[in-house]
């Protein structure tokens, strides 16, 4: 009887033992694994994931090769964007953005068709925004410095590592808006309703006009908006403009498409409309691209310009892009006679650090 | 054709199996004043459209990461990766505003927001009791 009871004793304790190193073991696995969470978390440093400073941005590498009276070959661009951003204290923030460019001329022999897109060789480095934010509640936000006019889509959301073309739309190549302003902004969002009013200068022109607008968008989910925009301003070439623009986003299972337009007081018009596929890491588009800017050099000339593009996606924001271009003028000989219309083929590589 | 039958009665319940459903928690700290949430409302905080709560205090989000992770993004966002990658690298380029925290360990979230007043995080494992958990408030239980 004592040896059964003895023995009962001791299975009990045996358990209770085994029980209680259990328990620790389970405690010390979760231990270590909120450990090992919290050193995979800290490894990564970069614009994404960085806690109080976001030092980072993004790199492109552009090659291009131009079929025109003569073909030019060259690795035309490149260009770092570092971005140094971050919250100052509770409700303030930071951002600068600051370009690093290199970009390489064309020989004579092209440049007579191409000149108007190509500048000379040029190495730049430039402030391309400044601004600090104070965030007084989702619906209430001030933002002053250097910015984006937050005219239409493409301006203000046309960074390389997340866009499908290799190259803007475009009205924005030339002067029909003022792509920058230096000034005030007052911006937020009400449940589906997001708005936009600024005022200030074009850091561009001399003289520093007036530049302002508003901005009115109702977005219907992530990727599906339809957005009003009005900008005021004078161009390079010292007339004042007030441009109107819409624009529309939307997608449906792997496709989508997105429409602008933006037409200004002085006859200038622009739009585009991009639709786009994507199969995993594979997205193809086509962009029917046009504009009559109206401060032609040569006269008052219309050109459009039409683009087939394939993405690789090697992360949402990092890619391999190739794309072929071809312009059509609706003059087609420039002042030495020469054809205008050209096409070109570029690959761009794009990722953000 | 009885092969062929059960061959594809299994390839359909893999298929079944592999697209099963899974609870997701929207948990709070338990001192936080916010009833229950809407689907639409949480969406919104995750890709921080909306960054406060009525009380006016910034909101901290924190995510599992790993399997869950994914499943979340086609249940609740209808993304993949490259889509929610896409949507921040546009975010963080033009705003400088950055993706929430992904915690690899579930305990680490519970961890976080049961310290933290002002944190929002999505829990799937139910080996923490999470409904019953006194460490935390849960504003929202979906199946997807």
């Amino acid at each position: 009887m004592k040896a059964f009871l003895f023995s009962t004793l001791f299975l009990i304790s045996v358990n209770l033992h085994a029980t209680s190193v259990e328990d620790r073991l389970l405690v010390l696995e979760e231990e270590i694994s909120i450990l090992k969470g919290q050193v995979n978390e800290s490894k990564k440093i970069g614009i994404l994931n960085s806690k109080r400073l976001n030092l980072g941005g993004y790199f492109i590498f552009q090659a291009e090769s131009i079929n025109s009276n003569q073909s030019a070959n060259s690795f035309r661009k490149i260009e770092t964007e570092l971005i140094i951003s971050g919250e100052l204290i509770d409700r303030w923030t930071y951002f600068n953005e600051v370009e690093i460019e290199h970009e390489s001329g064309l020989d004579k022999a092209t440049k007579h068709t191409a000149d108007r897109f190509y500048t000379k060789h040029q190495d730049i480095i430039k402030l391309e925004r400044a601004w600090i934010n104070y965030e007084k509640s989702d619906l209430v936000n001030i933002k002053a410095g250097l910015m984006f006019s937050p005219i239409g889509y493409m301006n203000r959301t046309h960074y390389k590592p997340v866009i499908l073309g290799t190259d803007r739309a475009l009205f924005l190549r030339n002067n029909m808006i003022s792509r920058t302003f230096s000034g005030t902004s007052i911006w937020g969002r009400s449940k589906r309703l997001l708005y936009e009013v600024y005022g200030g200068s074009n850091p561009t022109v001399d003289e520093t006009p007036f530049v302002g607008g508003a901005r009115l968008e109702y977005e219907f989910a992530y990727k599906k908006h339809i957005a009003f925009s009005n900008h005021n301003t004078r161009r390079a070439d010292k007339k004042y403009t007030t441009v109107n623009a819409i624009d529309i986003h939307s997608e449906w299972k792997n496709f989508n498409l997105t429409i602008e337009y933006l037409k200004d007081n002085l006859e200038g018009e622009g739009y585009y409309i991009e639709p786009s596929y994507r199969q995993g890491s594979w997205q193809f588009f086509y962009r029917y691209d046009f504009a009559d800017i109206d401060v032609d050099v040569d006269q008052d000339d219309d050109y459009h310009r039409q683009i087939l593009g394939v993405n690789h996606l090697i992360s949402g924001n990092k890619r391999l892009k190739l794309d072929y271009q071809l312009y059509d003028y609706k003059i087609k000989k420039d002042s030495n006679n020469k054809n205008k219309d050209f096409s070109k083929i570029t690959f761009e590589l794009a990722f953000t650090f | 054709m009885k092969i062929i039958i059960l061959l594809f009665s299994l390839i359909n319940f893999t298929q079944v199996s592999l697209a099963s459903a899974k609870t997701f928690y929207f948990v709070v700290h338990p001192k936080n004043t916010e009833p229950a949430i809407e689907l639409e409302r949480a969406k919104n905080i995750i890709l921080k459209k909306i960054k406060r709560w009525d009380s006016g205090n910034k909101i901290q989000v924190f995510l599992p990461d790993g399997s869950s992770f994914p499943h979340i993004l086609k249940g609740v966002f209808n993304m993949d990766t490259f889509r929610w990658e896409e949507y921040w690298g546009e975010e963080t380029l033009r705003t400088g505003m950055k993706p929430p925290l992904r915690l690899k360990s579930e305990l680490s979230i519970i961890r976080n927001i049961s310290k933290n007043k002002k944190a929002f995080g999505i829990l799937s494992d139910t080996k923490f009791n999470i409904e019953n958990n006194k460490k935390l408030k849960v504003v929202l239980k979906i199946e997807i």
